[in-house]
Parts: structure tokens; C-alpha cells; sequence
């Protein structure tokens, strides 16, 4: 955001001088705070004054919650009312969709379309919700100015089954990927590399993931920066970990611990271990063993009291 | 005010010059209080390094007219943490316990007039938390905004616009 000059004048005297300098803010800082609010706040804003009555229409975010709408009805005419009502000429940078359940076919096409004919300046990109994938992925693929992309997807919210991350997935920018419930799958050699398109990625996030016919995960970048794993499938073995640039590592995980050949490691500062349930067996030890000898340049090591107890 | 402003930091700024003492910067509160920083730190406020690369680093007492020396090591401080980077949310929340709605806006302001980016971002998300399911009164208070709608119009602007006050988690009135 540009830096614009404000009319502060003095203060810290009492209430009644400070009281509108707020709203003397230009438009764009005023946008800025309202990009902040989930969508339904933010267009009940336009009661507070004349200045306020459009000024939602022109926010550059959309964050969008099923979970605040009393029924899905009423989710859906919300949702449609904003994007007819929304100023287009607008630049939209982020949207961020969650909807518990599946959404119907008709609301996804008009999300989608919307996300679509605004994809040149679209930089985050948050979906949660079962629908059609193809189309999903179709219209996620199409917005190449993304920087962030967080995707907790299915096709119906009755099938556990992971979805499968496609090979094809070229953004560019990207340099957050957030990623739940999802399946990598494996080339020839047993090895699935699904992030290699991503050449600037400085934070990875995957949960609750599973590997598919591979035995081993390998994650290597040299951008990533920080790097999240929480409960994902133990039906894998082996992570393959080559990050120079890796600061920060989390890992949380339930039952197993992943045997982790980390190379390259040698920035890491901070590495939090968590775990509930690690069956006190040996092997896992030795892994945790193997893990902190990798890591041996760190800063700060937490390791909650359960895991050490394997 | 722009240009009143800037020529009031050059007159103070050019009679304050000092060589030798380039290590530090000297920021100086509205209500003339200096304090002293690293160059690191004016690094993350781009108003103030912006000043300094016009001047070649000749000039190294900025005045902030607009940042009381109440506000001022807060900012500092988060200036600090981030070039160590440890801002965590740990932090944010330690950080902002220690502040009224008063002070929120006030540091707000002075980080819109720094530039800095991160600070700016995470105190917009405070003023957002703190008006989110607020009634329509306190958000009015809390920006200084004057209702200048009449109750006939506001009452039909809030039926045209059903849709966002039906069915969506309500205002607490009691709040207020």
C-alpha cells in the first residue's frame, strides 16, 4: 500500500479530539482495515454513514464462511448478492471459501466463474468445500498471479477418500501452499516429488495427506522456509528432505513416525515435535534418534513428553 | 499539510546534523523525545528510510511530528521482533493485550505514517476483530464516523440489503 500523508494534528488530550481521525483515513486504508472483516461485517458496514453505503463493494477481499449463515439458503443469497453487487472494475487479490459440506453444482459454477474473470490480480486463494473437482482444479489453474493457495477439497463430503493432487498444477508465484486431505501419487521409481513446479515456495503446510504408490515423499526446495506436517498417513515410510533455505519445521503426528533423510538441512533453527499416540516401539525411537542427528544445527528443539517417551 | 509537513522535517533535520554520530538514528516523538535506533530498525519503517536515502545518510535525526513518545517504543519494539524474526502469534497476543482500543488506533496511524507494512497489516486485523459483531453504534464511535443518513434511509437501505442483516450472525447491541 502506498504511503499517504495523514492528517493526524495532535493528540493523546481526551476522547472528543481524537474521536474522528479514523474515519478521516483515505478510502484505501479504510479498504484496507475492511479487508481484515469476513464478508457479511464488512457489507454491513454501508448503514454507518453515506460515505460508507458503497464502499464494501470495493473491497479486495472476499472471505466467505457457511458456518456464520444460519442455513445454506441464505449462504447462497448472500453469496450471490456480493458477487452481482460487488464493484467489477475492483481488483480482487483474495478469496477465501469454506463451506462444511458440499456445496451445490450451481453456487461452485458461479464461485468459480467469479474467481475466474478475476484471476489476473487474485494473490491468495483459500477453498474449502466438496464440489466437482475437475472443475476446481480447472479454474485454481487458470489464476497465475497467485502467491498463496490453501485447498481443502473433495467431491462429496460422504467419501473420506483423499483427493488426488494433480501433476499439472503450474503457478509460478506461488509462495504458500496449504494442502489437506490430499493424496500425492508416485512415479516409476516409487517416488513422489509433488512440489517441484513450485520454484518460490517459502511455506508448505500438508495435512492429513497420504502418499500412493510410493514408498517415499520427497520435498525439495530450495525457497521453503517453513515447513508444517501434521497427521498424515503413516501408509508411507520414508520423507525424502533436501531444503538449504529450511528455518522452522513442525511435525505432528499420531500413531508413526516417519523416517526422515534430511540433507541440505543446514539453516534450521526451530523443530517442534508433537505427538499423542506414538506406539513406544523401538524403531520409533530410533527414527526420532536419526531425525536429531539431522537436524543438528538447531536453536530450539521442542519435543512434547509423549514422543519422548517412545 | 504535506508540504507543511515536510518542510518542517528539513529545517529541523538540517540543523540538527551530525556526522559522527551516523551509527544510530535519532527519531524524535511529536512531543520531542529522542530515541535511539539501530539502522536496521529504520529500515523496517520506509517513511523513515526513505528520508534517510534522499539525504545520502547525511541526515540521521528524523522528526516524527505525528508519533508521541507513548506510541513510539511500541512500534520500536515490533520492529525489533520482526527483524529477529520472532513474530509469532504468541507475541502478537502479549503485544496487543497491553493495549486499549485508544492505542490500537493511535499505533495504526503512526505505522500508516511509517509504512510499515507488517505492523500495518496486524493492527488491521485488530480493528477488524475488535468491530466484528459490534452494533452499528459502536463501530461509528469507535471510527469517529457521523450518521448523516436519516432513520428513513438507513431503515430502507437495511431492507434493500435483507440479505446481509437476516440469517447472518447478529449485531450485540449489548455491547455497546
Amino acid at each position: 500500500m502506498a504511503w499517504i500523508q495523514t492528517n493526524m494534528g495532535r493528540r493523546r488530550v481526551d476522547g472528543d479530539q481524537n474521536k474522528d481521525r479514523l474515519s478521516d483515513l483515505p478510502e484505501c486504508i479504510i479498504l484496507h482495515i475492511l479487508s481484515f472483516l469476513r464478508t457479511p461485517h464488512a457489507v454491513q458496514t454501508c448503514v454507518l454513514s453515506t460515505r460508507w453505503k458503497h464502499l464494501w463493494k470495493r473491497i479486495p477481499t472476499l472471505n466467505l464462511n457457511s458456518f456464520q449463515f444460519r442455513t445454506l439458503k441464505i449462504f447462497s443469497v448472500f453469496m450471490s448478492k456480493v458477487l452481482s453487487l460487488r464493484d467489477p472494475s475492483t481488483a480482487l487479490h483474495t478469496f477465501n471459501i469454506s463451506r462444511r459440506g458440499d456445496i451445490e453444482p450451481r453456487l461452485l459454477k458461479k464461485f468459480l466463474n467469479y474467481v475466474y474473470f478475476h484471476n489476473i490480480h487474485l494473490q491468495e486463494l483459500v477453498i474449502s468445500l466438496h464440489g466437482d473437482i475437475g472443475l476446481i482444479f480447472s479454474c485454481v489453474s487458470s489464476c497465475r498471479a497467485l502467491t498463496s493457495l490453501k485447498l481443502s477439497v473433495g467431491p462429496t463430503w460422504r467419501d473420506p477418500k483423499k483427493t488426488l493432487f494433480p501433476k499439472s498444477l503450474n503457478l509460478p508465484l506461488l509462495t504458500s501452499l496449504d494442502l489437506e486431505d490430499f493424496a500425492f501419487c508416485g512415479d516409476e521409481s516409487g517416488c513422489a516429488e509433488p512440489f517441484l513446479e513450485f520454484t518460490k515456495l517459502n511455506s508448505l503446510v500438508i495435512r492429513s495427506c497420504k502418499v500412493i504408490d510410493a514408498q517415499i515423499l520427497n520435498i525439495s526446495s530450495e525457497t521453503l522456509v517453513n515447513l508444517d506436517m501434521q497427521n498424515n498417513s503413516s501408509l508411507f515410510a520414508k520423507i525424502k528432505l533436501y531444503a538449504p533455505s529450511l528455518c522452522a519445521f513442525n511435525y505432528a503426528g499420531s500413531h508413526h513416525i516417519h523416517n526422515i533423510r534430511g540433507c541440505g538441512l543446514s539453516s534450521i533453527k526451530q523443530v517442534n515435535i508433537e505427538s499423542v499416540h506414538f506406539s513406544a516401539s523401538q524403531e520409533d525411537a530410533l527414527v526420532l534418534f536419526s531425525w536429531l542427528l539431522d537436524f543438528a544445527n538447531i536453536e530450539s528443539l521442542t519435543v512434547t513428553s509423549t514422543a519422548l517417551q517412545v | 499539510m504535506a508540504e507543511e509537513v515536510s518542510s518542517q522535517m528539513n529545517s529541523l533535520s538540517i540543523s540538527e546534523t551530525n556526522p559522527s554520530s551516523s551509527a544510530t538514528i535519532s527519531l524524535v516523538s511529536g512531543d520531542d523525545i529522542v530515541f535511539k535506533v539501530e539502522p536496521t530498525i529504520a529500515k523496517e519503517m520506509e517513511t523513515v528510510q526513505s528520508f534517510i536515502d534522499e539525504t545520502d545518510g547525511k541526515i540521521t535525526t528524523i522528526p516524527l511530528p505525528n508519533i508521541s513518545s507513548h506510541d513510539l517504543p511500541y512500534v520500536i519494539e515490533y520492529c525489533e521482533k520482526s527483524i529477529a524474526g520472532k513474530i509469532t502469534k504468541e507475541f502478537e497476543a502479549e503485544f496487543v493485550k497491553k493495549l486499549n482500543n485508544e492505542e490500537v488506533k493511535e499505533l495504526f496511524l503512526a505505522a500508516n505514517y511509517l509504512n510499515i507494512k507488517k505492523l500495518l497489516d496486524f493492527l488491521s486485523q485488530v480493528i477488524a476483530d475488535r468491530i466484528a459483531n459490534k452494533s452499528v453504534e459502536y463501530v461509528r464511535r469507535y471510527f469517529g464516523i457521523e450518521n448523516d443518513f436519516t432513520p428513513e434511509e438507513e431503515a430502507k437501505l437495511r431492507e434493500e440489503l435483507a440479505w446481509t442483516f437476516t440469517g447472518v450472525d447478529p449485531d450485540d447491541e449489548d455491547e455497546n
